[in-house]
């Protein structure tokens, strides 16, 4: 029986505040510069726009699909919109230019899982390298300078002296929060993750609901890409590596299953804060990326086992032991 | 290797076997012999025990009554090893080969030939064992095919011969041919005369009643759990046989309510979805339940799929309150007030890792917040007031659904649609595996409805159930409804439609056509 007060996600989240805490306590002593508000800043930045591709992941997970194309996305999507601005078009709709080649990307990703009946995987390894290829042809193999303001403000500029795009993943951990717990949308996602043929069943448009979680990806994508451009100053065709790794940690981190039907908004944002607290504390104290990479590993494989680890757990896999040793298992 | 001289006689008693599960009682008291070179069928009506019986000799249910004895020695049989260690094999309908294997490799599935010690297969060595052993049973199967590439009956060949291969001495059939051409079914009965010249015994399990008088010598009647009596069936009528098997005086008695039937809700005609179900015509009427019979894969389930649209029609009209559907859709459906209660609970009915509210708003939010959004406050309402009335134990909305007893998920399977006021109910199995208590609290809320005006149309198994809440009871024969029967219908009346062997009486939808189906059943 689980505590009736705390659910296991909240359990969790508290978990995951916690170890957040203590590491960036332990790096604070490690080097007292950490602990400053300038440094937090800094690793609000780094994990902005982590953190709003892994809210619309989240979604894409629970409805049990998985998305690896949103880093070359965030490459494609900036290439595109650098080259309409190029153009001579105007920055506002240059701005949409980019949400809109995040939004194709993922409309694309849908249609090829949920028309075609592509497995999410490969789909999105195909637009991951398609979506790079893309950036580096349309962009020559190098960068594009964007210098109108607008578009640039988005993840250049401060409000109240705290960075925009940290406002803005905020605003969206908000707004992804009620997508999920309080909408029609929101409950099908689960409910097509959960069990989709009792879905379909209840009239719920099953393939429907897992296009809109792709298209949201791509869009969620776009707004990265936005915040990226804006920091760099110009739209780089090798923007966002690694960037679907980072996003489906935070995912992972955050306890959402990669099985569908469970996750939570709240927990995938904390998930990556402790991963944005690790890497800045790791680069602040000097240390090379390899260790990095390695420690997000453990982190990765630490959360599961957390995630599995329950009172039912030993017993099933027992079960599972029995029923690998009996060979061919004529009674099944 | 496989070879076993045939005076070398083997012999598995059953005495007085007993299994309970939590609620059912699913064997008491099944007493059974069977020797070497016998073939010995095993009948019953669906949910009589006839699956739980084939568990316990495959070693995956250990009876709590009772002994099992091989060669007169007391036996345990823990586990499927301890079943293949006896050589006692079950043939099931679900196959257990490797498609993307070879027929040899499949055969020595587990048991490879090895050179020495080592890893390394001696795929010649197997090759010529399989295609020794296929050659000695006259089976027209090359050992290296893939297995993919098999038909359903070569399939089946090959199991038979993988089980002599582990020198299985019993080898139990589950509804073999349910899957077979006619011909495949010839080649079966040829094989299975082989095995028994070879001192194989065959436990037959069948619906078939040519099948079984065609190949068995004697049948073990089974009946809600019970063992009702042995038939010899040198002596035995096919009418005798069927009366054993049904002949229960109903002991359950189901809450009948009388309501007035109004219009017609749903009408359908020659319903075809191209394959168990093939040619279905009826009607039911609002404050009516209609039954739909008929044996497994008779096409009952199949009816309702067609009809909600979860499966392409390929013939046939759908018509829900006079209005004839072009397209069946599940939305559509539901649009004009029509609810599905699918047969399998877990594949089809409840999203496990939900809350009982969330099942319960499952259909019931769509459409009813204001741009989107659920409304919390008016969900919580109504699944209180569902909770309430279906009695869902524990009665909390934030519990998970997968922790529910099974009775229990069924009540917010059907609170789900109910929420939605609906004017027809599909109802596929809806207690199955369901304990008694909750049993009649569903039938109760069924019968609600009914007098409230529903039409129902209900698919189950249980006889005693149809026979007790139904108006009307559709019969449904290889895909078609052959009869309707009104509610004083006896079981007998029923099984001699569903088994086929009434189609001299005079029935409304016989289709006379001559085809596969048909001759199917001259033997």
């Amino acid at each position: 029986m689980r505590d009736i007060r705390f659910g296991p996600q909240v359990v969790r989240q508290m978990l995951l505040l916690v170890t957040t805490c203590l590491i960036g306590l332990a790096f604070g002593v490690a080097s007292p510069g950490f602990l400053s508000l300038g440094n937090f800043l800094n690793i609000g930045l780094q994990t902005a726009v982590i953190s709003i591709i892994a809210f619309a992941m989240t979604c894409v997970i629970v409805a049990k699909g998985i998305d690896l194309s949103v880093g070359s996305t965030v490459a494609v999507a900036g290439i595109i919109g650098a080259l309409t601005l190029q153009a001579g078009l105007p920055p506002l709709l240059g701005l949409f230019a980019i949400l809109l080649a995040g939004v194709g990307v993922g409309a694309l990703n849908g249609f090829l899982i949920t028309v075609i009946g592509v497995s999410p995987f490969i789909a999105t390894l195909g637009t991951l390298a398609l979506g790079r290829g893309a950036s580096l042809s349309l962009s020559g193999a190098s960068s594009i300078d964007v210098g109108q303001p607008l578009v640039l403000w988005f993840g250049s500029s401060q409000l109240l002296g705290v960075p925009v795009s940290v406002v803005l993943s905020l605003v969206l951990l908000v707004l992804f929060w009620v997508l999920l717990n309080r909408t029609v949308f929101g409950r099908w996602v689960f409910a097509v993750g959960g069990n989709a043929e009792a879905a379909r069943a209840s009239t719920i448009p099953v393939r429907w609901t897992q296009f809109l979680t792709y298209v949201l990806a791509g869009l969620a994508a776009g707004v990265g890409s936005v915040i990226t451009v804006g920091r760099l100053g110009s739209a780089q065709p090798l923007a966002g590596e690694g960037l679907e790794f980072a996003a489906i940690t935070a995912v992972i981190v955050g306890g959402t299953k990669l099985s569908g039907g469970e996750g939570s908004i709240v927990s995938t944002f904390l998930g990556a804060v402790l991963v944005g607290v690790i890497t800045a504390g790791l680069s602040f104290l000097g240390v090379r990326q390899e260790i990095t990479y390695i420690v997000t590993g453990v982190l990765i494989l630490l959360a599961v086992l957390t995630n599995q680890v329950g009172v039912s757990r030993p017993a099933l896999w027992l079960k599972k032991l029995g029923r690998v040793r009996g060979p061919e298992g004529g009674a099944e | 290797m496989s070879d076993r001289p045939p005076q070398d006689v083997r012999t598995l008693e059953l005495i007085g076997v007993g299994k309970s599960f939590p609620g059912v009682k699913a064997l008491d008291n099944v007493s059974l012999e069977i020797s070497s070179g016998e073939v010995v069928s095993l009948v019953g009506e669906n949910g009589a025990g006839k699956s739980t019986l084939v568990k316990v000799l495959a070693g995956v249910h250990e009876p709590d009554e009772g002994s099992i004895r091989i060669d007169g020695h007391q036996a345990r049989l823990q586990n499927p090893d301890d079943a293949r260690a006896a050589g006692i094999s079950v043939i099931h309908q679900h196959f257990s080969l490797v498609p993307v294997l070879s027929v040899a490799e499949n055969m020595f599935l587990g048991r490879e030939l090895r050179l020495g010690r080592s890893g390394l297969m001696r795929r010649r060595a197997m090759l010529r064992e399989a295609r020794r052993l296929l050659g000695e049973l006259e089976l027209d199967v090359d050992p290296a095919t893939p297995v993919e590439r098999l038909t359903v009956g070569q399939r089946q060949m090959v199991e038979v011969c993988k089980a002599m291969l582990g020198r299985a001495w019993l080898i139990v059939m589950d509804e073999p041919t349910s899957a077979l051409s006619t011909r495949e079914r010839d080649q079966l009965y040829a094989l299975i005369g082989r095995l028994v010249e070879r001192g194989v015994a065959i436990l037959y399990i069948s619906h078939k009643m040519e099948e079984i008088f065609h190949l068995a010598r004697s049948a073990v009647v089974l009946r809600d759990g019970r063992h009702v009596g042995d038939a010899d069936l040198s002596t035995t009528t096919e009418a005798d046989l069927v009366e054993m098997m049904v002949g229960r005086q109903v002991e359950e008695v189901f809450p009948r309510t009388e309501a007035r039937s109004g219009d017609v809700v749903l009408r359908v005609e020659g319903l075809d979805d191209g394959g168990l179900l093939r040619d279905a015509t009826f009607s039911v009427k609002s404050g009516e339940i209609v039954a739909l019979s008929g044996l497994m894969g008779s096409g009952r389930s199949e009816i309702l799929e067609g009809v909600f649209g979860l499966s392409k029609l390929r013939g046939g009209k759908v018509e829900v309150a006079g209005e004839v559907l072009e397209a069946p859709s599940p939305a559509a459906l539901a649009a004009r007030g029509v609810a599905f209660i699918p047969e399998d609970r877990q594949e089809a009915g409840i999203v496990p890792a939900m809350s009982t509210q969330h099942n319960l708003g499952l259909v019931w939010t769509r459409g009813r917040g204001r741009a989107g959004f659920v409304n919390p406050r008016a969900e919580r309402t109504m699944v209180r007031s569902l909770i309430q009335s279906l009695n869902v134990r524990p009665p909390n909305p934030d519990s998970a659904v997968e922790s529910l007893s099974g009775g229990n998920q069924q009540k917010v399977v059907l609170g789900k649609w109910l929420a939605t006021d609906p004017r027809l109910l599909l109802l596929d199995e809806p207690t199955r595996g369901v304990d008694v208590g909750a049993k009649s609290e569903i039938h109760k809320l069924v019968g609600e409805l009914k007098t409230r005006g529903v039409a129902i149309l209900m698919v189950s198994s249980e006889l005693p159930e149809v026979l007790g809440v139904a108006d009307r009871v559709v019969v449904m024969h290889e895909g078609r409804s052959v009869a309707e029967l009104e509610s004083g219908a006896t079981e007998q009346e029923i099984m001699r439609h569903a088994l086929g062997s009434a189609e001299r009486a005079p029935a409304e939808h016989i289709d006379k056509r001559d085809d596969a189906g048909e001759s199917e059943n001259d033997g």
